[in-house]
């Protein structure tokens, strides 16, 4: 059947208007300067749909090309350096030996996890459409006690912790919720851990490890603190709640107020070993209804 | 009659001198109390025995008779002579913190660190450090035997015992195997917190008995060192 005139016309605009429209939103996209403008610029690419009959597009359009480039471009607006992309692939330079990508999580969630590739280890969940950026407590944890983490130096994985904090705050502008925890380094802050409830057996070994590694315990009215060096300590306490159970929580405490939680299980061994080898009474509370399947 | 002969005698000479000493005496105290002058606080409660160690009389008359009005007001002074004598042991025993556990009465707890020991009370009055014989007698044998050899062989056996369990994987052994090492945790820490003990009076005395000797000689120095300090101020 041949189209008239008139029809095809009215296809041919419509695939036309589509595609400017797209065009002008790609092209915002990479001309916009400010964050809450770029992130709702991208909201809109995600939920643009194409549906043209007179052309085929055929180029890779995929919604983890545009999170992987906001993430970028987001990256450069705070002002933050080392980030690389090729192909997708995210680097750090501050952590060399470790590949990311964005994937998108579960099905009935907006957002995508950032996973390094080879650990396999989802270590943040970033979602631009119900602005939340939100870090997994464990898999950062495993991260750095990977190998390759574990060869990481102390000075490159504070840098990094700084710059992902950096990138946190930037997208406060955009009055993203957050959710720090391992990565927080400020002195005040409390990581609770999950559950409540401390046994004695898991503080007794504490006590040991650390005494057996030559650092000072000490004892509080509300729990303990090691002194890691001069400058850091870590603090481990409890407050009660109403119900009568013990709440447990880290602090890291630092003169120069520098020093997270992640960054002490990277430089102290043996607070690793005792935070893995009893994760299941230590686990620091985080989204987990976000990061387990 | 009666009325009569209770209201003409006078006290005699004798009790009279008896109600004023008692008073000089207690007024002397307080006036010291409210001059912080310790040391005379110190002689005033038991001058025998500040005459005999710190001026080294042979022979010193008691003052017990005197020094028994204070007997109802011992916590209270307890109390008021603490804060000074734990500014002395904080440079002399720096290892021992106190706990009031209830008017005037301080235990000694070793160290700083979690579960740390309680081994003895701290009398304040007599300036006398009353240890608790079983705790003293470990840290005395940590000292002789060396390092990790409280509980040794009990530790080695559980160990060996779990390693039994771990091969002979028929038996359900998990729950024993944990009741072991609780059992070796609860050993290892009584080692730590002797060796921790023994480390932290290294730092401050030679050896065990030049630990013992001093605080032995507890109430001697700490009055000299309130006399230097008098002696200094003047």
């Amino acid at each position: 059947m041949l189209l008239s005139n008139n029809n095809l016309n009215q296809v041919l605009s419509s695939d036309l208007k589509q595609l400017n429209g797209y065009a002008d939103l790609v092209n915002r996209f990479f001309e916009s300067e400010k964050i809450p403008e770029l992130n709702q610029i991208t909201r809109e690419i995600l939920q643009t749909k194409i549906n043209t009959r007179s052309v085929v597009i055929n180029f890779d359009n995929s919604p983890v090309i545009w999170v992987t480039q906001l993430f970028a471009k987001l990256w450069l607006l705070a002002k933050l350096p080392g980030l690389n992309v090729v192909n997708n692939r995210i680097r750090f330079q501050q952590l060399e030996n470790f590949e990311f990508t964005f994937v998108p999580a579960n099905m009935n969630k907006s957002g995508f996890y950032l996973r390094e590739n080879n650990q396999v280890l989802n270590i943040l969940y970033f979602d631009v459409i119900t602005q939340r950026l939100f870090f997994n407590a464990d898999a950062l944890a495993k991260l750095v006690n990977s190998n390759p983490g574990k060869r990481v130096s102390s000075d490159r994985l504070a840098d990094f912790v700084k710059h992902l904090n950096q990138f946190a705050d930037a997208l406060l502008e955009d009055e993203f919720a957050l959710d720090l925890n391992l990565i927080d380094y400020e002195n005040d802050q409390k990581l609770f851990v999950d559950k409540v409830d401390v046994p004695v057996e898991v503080t007794d070994k504490l006590f040991l490890t650390a005494t057996k590694n030559g650092f000072f315990i000490g004892a509080l009215d509300d729990g303990f603190q090691i002194s890691l060096d001069e400058n850091i300590s870590l603090f481990f306490q409890q407050q009660i709640e109403a119900s009568g159970h013990s709440q447990w929580y880290f602090r890291v405490v630092d003169k120069k107020n520098e020093w997270s939680f992640l960054q002490v299980l990277q430089k102290f061994p043996f607070i690793s070993n005792w935070y893995s080898q009893n994760i299941s009474t230590l686990e620091i509370a985080y989204r987990d209804e976000i990061f387990l399947n | 009659m009666n009325k009569t002969y209770m209201q003409s005698l006078p006290a005699s000479p004798n009790l009279n001198t008896k109600i004023t000493n008692k008073i000089d005496y207690l007024k002397t105290v307080l006036d010291a109390i409210n001059s912080k002058n310790y040391l005379q606080v110190y002689e005033m409660i038991d001058s025998s025995r500040f005459n005999r160690i710190v001026r080294g009389y042979q022979y010193a008359d008691s003052n017990a008779s005197m020094a028994n009005l204070t007997a109802n007001i011992q916590p209270e002074l307890a109390q008021f002579l603490a804060p000074k004598l734990f500014e002395y042991l904080r440079v002399n025993f720096p290892f021992f913190n106190y706990k009031e556990v209830k008017l005037g009465v301080y235990e000694i707890v070793f160290g700083q660190w979690p579960a740390a020991r309680t081994i003895g009370i701290l009398d304040t009055i007599r300036v006398e450090f009353i240890f608790d014989q079983v705790a003293l007698e470990k840290l005395r044998s940590n000292f002789e035997d060396g390092e990790d050899t409280l509980n040794k062989l009990q530790i080695d056996e559980l160990k060996q015992a779990n390693v039994a369990l771990h091969k002979n994987a028929d038996t359900p052994s998990n729950e024993e195997i944990l009741k072991n090492n609780d059992q070796i945790i609860i050993l290892e820490k009584e080692n730590v917190l002797l060796d921790l003990e023994r480390n932290s009076i290294l730092e401050t005395y030679s050896d065990f008995q030049d630990f013992i000797h001093a605080a032995q000689k507890l109430y001697g120095n700490y009055i000299n060192s309130l006399q230097n300090q008098l002696d200094v101020a003047q």
